[in-house]
Order: structure tokens, then C-alpha cells, then sequence
């Protein structure tokens, strides 16, 4: 038996379809039910469905064995896990957004409110920039609009909403999606059935 | 004259007081010496070798005299710094049991206990051999089902340098290669424009994992230049002579890296069935010596007994007998009874009769002076 955690959300129906795409019972089980447990038999695996910001941390702790988490949150947290398979969903970018035509006057430290603290200190460490970081936990958009930072650093699929707040993107810092990742020590013990899965998944991957 | 039951076998320590004892009698079965590192050092030895520790954090402090002094993070440094410069006459093998100081944002302040031993002296193909050997030994003596991975770095950065990887893109790749991420790895070569056969070697190095001696074959496949000529020849020697004990593998994985500042040649990693994280690591580490000034070579591991703890917690102290006796009673008598048991191995306690005797976990349950046995 593998246990797998998945993020529950937007990006769980997507790969709840890819796992059915792939031999697993995977939409199929998550139909009508809101249980956060639930059992694939047939195949001996069980899906646990959490937060997707703490997928990495139930497999770094070996709760799970596997589990499917942003690049963007691995990026953040640096968790030491397996990272094995891009899953190409959930696609986005890691951009940083301003107002329409903002240039960087470059004299004092520029003031950039993020969800992502590390990976911005991490880029604007490598370009050499100084800044003042605002850790904020959500609506990052409208930091800017009221005077709250200059930048942000974020996540934008379509940029929909960014230009629905007249903001722009400035820079783009690495494109993200979905991984399938495993705890260390369960890839030493149950590399198998972890294999086997991954390479399922990875015949059904979208182009 | 009787000898003390305690000599006739272990009492029921804690069962990673257990481990712990066990470890150490390996290890002086080998001629490994018990060392004391210091608490503290100066702060400039980690950080002149913070890439070393892995660690962003150290706690510091400035002592009466003004110098700033750091908590130790790290025994290895420690024991590294205080070997004589010159060459060593004698090996020297040392082990400790020892608190390492970690901090970080999440979980604050922790000391972590360790067990682990070094091998320090003349560049003698015995050493890797023997620590490789007693790591294998302490995992089997940790867990009943085990995992090594064995790698060797100079057998990656022969293959990397081979490739012409500048530094920079070497430890992106190095650092991909942990991860298992062969799309990423596979991402970097293409954006850094690496030509296709160089691409592919890189690619299979990152994909080599499976059972040491087999995965060799494969391994052999990818050797160009007397780097990886002798790397290979060391993992060849290794995988004939070292043997895994019952429940035990030992795997090829070039997914095991370190820092090649500080590290080079064989490398490895442990895993207990059960415990979530890495149990054991350690490899070569001679050019953090030559980084010291120090002009022998040298190998070792650590073990973490912190990841030990819940992993241990399963199996309670269980005491083989609990005697409850009447007040008063023939005392002689009992204690006698008492040191019968004991004179058999048996760890006993007694009890008034009427203690609340709920909390006591107990094999075999004794009314004295009857005798009856309530289980």
C-alpha cells in the first residue's frame, strides 16, 4: 500500500484525471465524495486530500510516501524530497508585476510584497538588487495599488487579474507546475509500486 | 562471590539507550576510540566552511574575553580542526555520542544527538572499506530492514568535468541529480545548449539506481578518464567484498551528493524501514582536510539518533515481573525471590499490595507470599 497526498482544490480534479487516465482509480473515486481519505484497492494505494501548501510536508514526514505539489511551493519550502516527474498541470509563471510602466528608480530598497519570501529574496539576491520584503498571505495585487510595495513577486496563469488592477508584468522568474514528489526513505522501500506509478503517470503527461 | 545481575545481560535501558550502547560496542570492538568534542568553537570555523554544515544558522555568542564563539552545529569540523597538520603516524579512529545545535525559523532551537565515528589518516583503500562496512553493521543493529545507497563523487564529477560543465551549472546539475529530477536535470543541459552526447551520459548517470553490483554494469558504461577509472575501480572493490546482512540493500545512486569543496570519493547514505528521513550519512571528505591544512585524508559517518527517537518509542519498557507483596511479610523470603529472578536475567519490582499498580507495564504479575500468577 502507497500512501499519496494530493492538493485538494483546482489542481485535484486535473490530477485526479490524469490518475484515472493512468490505470488508477482516480476521478472515479473522488466522485460525490468528501471524504479525505480514500482507498484505490485495487491498485493499494491511498490518497490523502490536504491543503496543497502542506502536500510536501506530509510526504517530508513520511505520512505520505508520494504526493503532487507545486514547484513554485517546493521552491519555497526546499524540502528535502524526491522530486521525480513534471506533471505539466496547474502551468503558470513566477513573475514579478508592477503599475503599467513601472521603472525601478533603483536608490532605495524596493519594496516587493509576496506570498513567495524566499524565492524573492533568492532572485533579487542574484540580480545584486536590495529590497524590503512584505510577506503577505493573499490579494497580493493590490499591494502596489495602495502604496503597500512597489513589485510583487506571484504566481499568474492567464495575468487576467493583473490586468483587471492595471497592473503589468515586468519580469518573468521560472514557469511552474505540478510534481510528483516522494519521501526519501519510502522511495528506498517501496520503489516499485512509487516507479510504477510514476512512470503511468508519465505516459499520460500532456504534451 | 555472586556476581551483580546487571552483568549477566542488559537491563532494560530505553531501547535507544540500547542502540546506542550496542553502537559503541561495534565500534570498540574495532579499536575506535570515545572522544569529547568541544561545546563550542570560534565562529569563523563554520563560517569559513558553512557549505560544509548545510546550515543557514549557527548560534553565536561572544564570550567574556570578547571573541565570537559559536554552539557547535557540526562534530566532524570539530574533530578535523584539532588533527595534528603533519602526517599521522598511526590511523586514528575515533567515535563520538554527541549533541549537535540546530536552529531554524520553523522549529526553533534543537539539539540533536548523534553517534558517529571517523577514520583519519593515510590514504589506505582499507578505510573506505571499514567505515562502509560499520555503517552497513550500525544500520542492522538500528532496524531490522535497511537501506544503503553507496555512490562516489568522483566518479559524478569526473563525468561532469569530462562534459566541460563550468562550476556554476555543476552545482545545479549535482543539485538536480539529488532531487531525482531527471526533467530538471534534462532542463538545465538543454538551456545551457550541452551537446546531445554529453546530454545523455549526464542523463543516465542521473537515472543510475538499483542493487550495487548489477547497477556497476551500467555504471561501467559511462567511465572516460582516469578520474572515473579509479572511482570505478573503488566501487568495484567495494561491491566484492562489502556484504549487506539479512533485510538489508545496499543500492548504487549517484542521487547521493555533497559538496565537492569538502567531499570526494565514496559517499553514502542509510535508511531504517519506518523512519522517515535519512538515518546515516558520511563518506570521504580529505579535501576538507587539505581545506584545514591537514595533511591526512579521512572518512566517517554520522548517524541521528534524533530521527531515532519515534521510531523506538514503539517498543515499551515492559519490566518481566512486578511482585506485589502483604505488608508485613517474611522480607528475607522476598528478597531472595527478588534476587532469584535477577540471577535468571529477569528485571523485577516490587509493590505493596493495594499500590495502584495501573500505570506499570509488567510480563508476568506475582502475589507474594502466596506466589499465585495473575497473567
Amino acid at each position: 500500500m502507497i500512501n499519496v497526498a494530493l492538493p485538494k482544490g483546482r489542481l485535484s480534479d486535473e490530477v485526479f484525471a490524469l490518475l484515472e487516465k493512468s490505470g488508477y482509480k482516480g476521478a472515479s473515486l473522488a466522485k460525490n465524495s468528501r471524504s479525505l481519505i480514500l482507498e484505490d484497492e485495487e491498485n493499494g494505494i491511498r490518497y490523502f486530500l490536504v491543503k496543497p501548501s502542506d502536500v510536501h510536508v506530509y510526504v517530508l514526514h513520511g505520512a505520505a510516501d508520494i504526493g503532487v505539489v507545486g514547484k513554485d511551493t517546493l521552491l519555497e519550502a526546499t524540502p528535502d524530497v524526491y522530486e521525480l516527474l513534471d506533471l505539466r498541470l496547474g502551468v503558470c509563471d513566477m513573475i514579478v508585476a508592477g503599475p503599467q510602466g513601472f521603472v525601478d528608480p533603483g536608490d532605495s530598497p524596493l519594496r516587493v510584497a509576496t506570498k513567495f519570501p524566499n524565492i524573492a529574496r533568492k532572485y533579487y539576491g542574484e540580480k545584486g538588487r536590495e529590497i524590503q520584503l512584505i510577506a503577505l498571505n493573499g490579494s497580493i495585487e493590490l499591494a502596489p495599488l495602495v502604496g503597500l510595495s512597489d513589485v510583487v513577486v506571484d504566481i499568474v496563469q492567464t495575468g487576467g487579474t493583473l490586468k483587471a488592477n492595471n497592473l503589468a508584468i515586468l519580469e518573468t522568474i521560472l514557469p511552474i507546475s505540478a510534481r510528483l514528489i516522494a519521501n526519501i526513505a519510502s522511495y528506498k522501500f517501496k520503489a516499485k509500486e512509487i516507479e510504477r506509478m510514476k512512470l503511468a503517470l508519465a505516459g499520460e503527461v500532456p504534451g | 562471590m555472586q556476581k551483580p545481575a546487571t552483568q549477566k545481560r542488559l537491563p532494560a535501558f530505553f531501547p535507544l539507550e540500547a542502540c546506542v550502547l550496542r553502537l559503541r560496542a561495534l565500534y570498540e570492538s574495532r579499536g575506535f576510540k570515545q572522544i569529547s568534542p568541544p561545546m563550542f568553537e570560534d565562529y569563523s570555523l563554520y563560517l569559513d566552511n558553512k557549505n560544509f554544515l548545510g546550515a543557514d544558522w549557527i548560534l553565536t555568542f561572544t564570550d567574556p574575553v570578547g571573541r565570537l564563539r559559536a554552539i557547535k552545529p557540526d562534530v566532524t569540523l570539530s574533530i578535523a580542526k584539532s588533527t595534528v597538520s603533519g602526517q599521522l603516524d598511526c590511523t586514528e579512529k575515533l567515535y563520538y555520542t554527541d549533541d549537535v545545535v540546530r536552529f531554524s525559523p520553523g522549529e526553533g532551537c534543537r539539539a540533536l544527538p548523534q553517534i558517529g565515528l571517523e577514520w583519519i589518516g593515510r590514504d589506505d583503500p582499507f578505510s573506505n572499506l571499514e567505515v562502509l562496512d560499520l555503517a552497513l553493521r550500525s544500520l542492522a543493529l538500528i532496524g531490522e530492514e535497511s537501506a544503503v545507497d553507496v555512490s562516489h563523487l568522483g566518479f559524478s564529477s569526473g563525468l561532469l568535468e569530462d562534459a566541460n560543465i563550468p562550476p556554476g551549472l555543476e552545482r545545479e546539475l549535482l543539485a538536480a541529480i539529488h532531487d531525482k529530477s531527471i526533467h530538471g536535470v534534462a532542463a538545465l543541459l538543454d538551456t545551457n545548449g550541452i551537446p546531445s552526447e554529453d546530454k545523455e551520459r549526464i542523463l543516465t548517470l542521473a537515472g543510475l539506481c538499483g542493487p550495487f553490483p548489477s547497477e556497476l554494469g551500467r555504471a561501467k558504461t559511462l567511465v572516460r578518464g582516469p578520474k572515473m577509472e579509479r572511482a570505478f575501480e573503488e566501487l568495484l572493490t567495494l561491491a566484492d567484498i562489502v556484504r549487506p546482512t539479512a533485510g538489508q540493500a545496499v543500492n548504487l545512486d549517484f542521487s547521493v551528493v555533497s559538496d565537492l569543496d569538502y567531499y570526494n570519493g565514496l559517499i553514502f547514505t542509510g535508511y531504517i524501514n519506518g523512519i522517515p528521513g535519512v538515518v546515516c550519512g558520511g563518506g570521504r571528505y580529505d579535501n576538507l582536510m587539505k581545506k584545514l591544512g591537514k595533511r591526512s585524508g579521512a572518512i566517517g559517518f554520522a548517524i541521528q539518533l534524533h530521527r531515532l527517537e519515534s521510531y523506538f518509542a514503539k517498543y515499551s519498557r515492559q519490566l518481566d515481573v512486578l511482585i506485589t507483596y502483604k505488608n508485613p511479610c517474611n522480607w528475607k523470603t522476598l528478597l531472595e525471590l527478588v534476587s532469584d529472578f535477577n540471577e535468571q536475567g529477569l528485571t523485577v519490582r516490587c509493590e505493596s499490595e493495594g499500590a495502584d499498580i495501573s500505570g506499570i507495564s509488567y510480563a508476568k504479575l506475582i502475589n507474594f507470599p502466596e506466589g499465585g500468577s495473575a497473567q
